[in-house]
């Protein structure tokens, strides 16, 4: 088990009146193998929230969260574990190659090893010519890939990244992906990410936890939550040359209009199932069950 | 493999030292420390006392502006950049974290008020004064009281935001410093509510004039040994009692 979030319960008190605001209600998700996950929520469904959580920077008032079967804030977790938080700004008059020394030591790194990796990291996030550079000079973009350097210099098992998409351009976007990527194919790591850009989650993820006000609604493979919304067979046949194209709804509709078609003499051409996108799912996922 | 206290100091003290804004604080000092000099020019009878003591009151104020304000925006900077969120995500306890950065904001202290020594030394051998080693404990006593500052804003810092914890750490730095005076007025006060308000005061708040050697600097003559031990253990038990208390609350944060 690498990761499992058990009836999580956070609430935040109002600064003036102290009332306290529920934001998340019995969260439940668990990651059983090596995966690349996607936290999906629109705004305000507690994918922060639940992530800072399990980062150990914010209490909460129920639940059990484990990481490797130990409790999530153990030091034995933490040296497994990397992080890159929403829109990070990081040290301004750090050089990009201090910042990793810093942070590569703080996880007991040290000497050649450590020298060596930064190397690596820099070249990998595309940032090697920027190794003497201030972090204060960097741009947006620059930011989250040395974010993402400050996340995997340690190899973690376990990579949880808030929103590593956002905010940047269709090409930093596509770096980013690919060093997600990479890092899942060449390491053994399992990432966890939250978002809300589907393409990239899409592109991305084998696996799914989809949280919407507080609450999970579903914690699995993405394949099964796009064929939930699957929603019925297209036949194409043709007769005396004329093609045409109709839907049933089920399987065993599915076969007495074959037989039908048969009798009647048609030709079957194909029949494919009715696929939607992720996108597609996600938005009837959003529509049910009403507005918060 | 080096101590992670270790390494939170040195990166906080790499950081803070590049900083310009530290830069710019640094020439506002210099700059009035340069005014005090010029004061004391005027007037020229007593140009070595003047010189001396209006030199020592200027860095003084700026040492403690300085460690005022590098305590109180340290963590307003870490939480606004999200640095202390990865930091955190480390295997680093947040006492460590704590004490790391005390231990570099106090670096980056001494690193410049060892600047004040070289402007101060500079500026009384251009005025053609003679340089003397009494002139030179009123340092130390600056940073031992610098250190009790620092912690003190460390405790205001860690649950309030900068604009209060610099009015706290400024009232705090203004009553330690009046506390002398009170303990003498309520010597002379008849009423019973008055003096048992003044003695709660005198017995939370340190002495802070207890650590102003200005006077011995005027005098020319030596801060005694035992004085010197004294003010550095109750300065270091005042520093000790605010961190503590700042870690406590630190430890419970919430990073919203
Ligand atoms: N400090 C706080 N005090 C009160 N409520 C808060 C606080 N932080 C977050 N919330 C509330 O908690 C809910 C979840 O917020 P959270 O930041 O976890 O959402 P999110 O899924 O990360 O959204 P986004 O996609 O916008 O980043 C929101 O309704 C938000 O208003
Ligand atoms: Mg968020």
């Amino acid at each position: 088990m690498i990761l499992e979030v058990q009836n999580l319960n956070k609430s935040f008190r109002h600064p003036w009146s102290l009332q306290k605001i529920q934001v998340l209600f019995d969260v439940n998700f668990r990651i059983e193998k090596k995966s690349i996950v996607g936290f999906l929520g629109g705004n305000g469904a507690g994918k922060t929230t639940s992530i800072k959580c399990l980062i150990g920077l914010l209490s909460y008032q129920s639940g059990a969260l484990k990481i490797f079967g130990k409790n999530h804030l153990e030091k034995a977790v933490k040296k497994e574990i990397g992080y890159l938080p929403e829109r990070p700004y990081f040290y301004n008059y750090l050089s990009a190659e201090e910042f990793l020394r810093f942070y590569g030591q703080l996880s007991g790194m040290s000497g050649k090893a450590l020298s060596i990796r930064i190397g690596e990291l820099l070249e990998l996030v595309g940032l090697s010519h920027a190794r003497h550079m201030f972090l204060t000079q960097f741009s947006k973009g620059m930011l989250q890939r040395i974010g993402m350097a400050q996340a995997l210099i340690h190899k973690p098992r376990l990579l949880i990244l808030d929103e590593p998409l956002s905010g940047l351009d269709p090409d930093g976007r596509r770096q980013l992906v690919s060093i997600i990527q990479n890092t899942f194919t060449e390491e053994d790591t399992t990432i966890f990410f939250s978002s809300h850009l589907l393409d990239d989650v899409d592109r991305l993820c084998q696996d799914l936890v989809l949280i919407k006000n507080g609450r999970v609604h579903y914690n699995g493979p993405k394949s099964d939550f796009v064929d939930r919304g699957k929603r019925g067979y297209l036949i194409r046949h043709s007769f005396a040359s004329k093609t045409a194209v109709e839907s049933v709804s089920e399987l065993s509709a599915l076969q007495l209009k074959i037989d039908q078609l048969r009798e009647d003499g048609h030709q079957i051409l194909n029949i494919e199932q009715e696929k939607i996108s992720l996108d597609e799912a996600f938005k009837e996922f959003q529509g049910q069950g009403g507005a918060r | 493999m080096s101590s992670p206290i270790f390494v939170v100091a040195k990166n906080t003290f790499i950081e803070m030292i590049r900083d310009r804004v530290l830069y710019f604080v640094v020439v506002f000092s210099i700059l009035f420390m340069g005014l005090c000099f010029a004061l004391g020019q005027l007037s020229y009878n007593e140009i070595f006392r003047l010189s001396v003591s209006l030199g020592l009151s200027g860095i003084h104020f700026c040492f403690m502006g300085l460690a005022i304000f590098l305590g109180c925006s340290v963590f307003f900077r870490e939480i606004e950049r999200k640095t202390i969120y990865t930091l955190l995500a480390r295997p680093l306890s947040r006492g460590q974290y704590l004490l790391g950065k005390y231990l570099g904001l106090l670096s980056v202290l001494l690193t410049l008020l060892f600047g004040f020594v070289l402007c101060f030394t500079l500026v009384e051998y251009l005025l053609a004064m003679p340089i003397l080693l009494t002139s030179y404990y009123a340092f130390v006593g600056f940073f031992f009281e610098a250190a009790i500052l620092l912690s003190v804003t460390f405790f205001f810092a860690s649950f309030s935001k900068p604009f209060l914890s610099i009015t706290g750490s400024l009232a705090f730095f203004l009553i330690g410093h009046w506390v002398a005076s009170l303990e003498a007025f309520i010597e002379k006060s008849t009423s019973v509510s008055f003096y048992l308000i003044g003695q709660v005061i005198i017995h939370t708040f340190p002495n802070l004039e207890a650590l102003n050697w200005r006077p011995f600097a005027i005098s020319q003559s030596p801060v005694p040994a035992y004085e010197l031990s004294f003010a550095f253990a109750t300065a270091a038990l005042w520093a000790l009692f605010f961190f503590m208390l700042s870690l406590i609350i630190f430890r419970r944060k919430d990073f919203e």
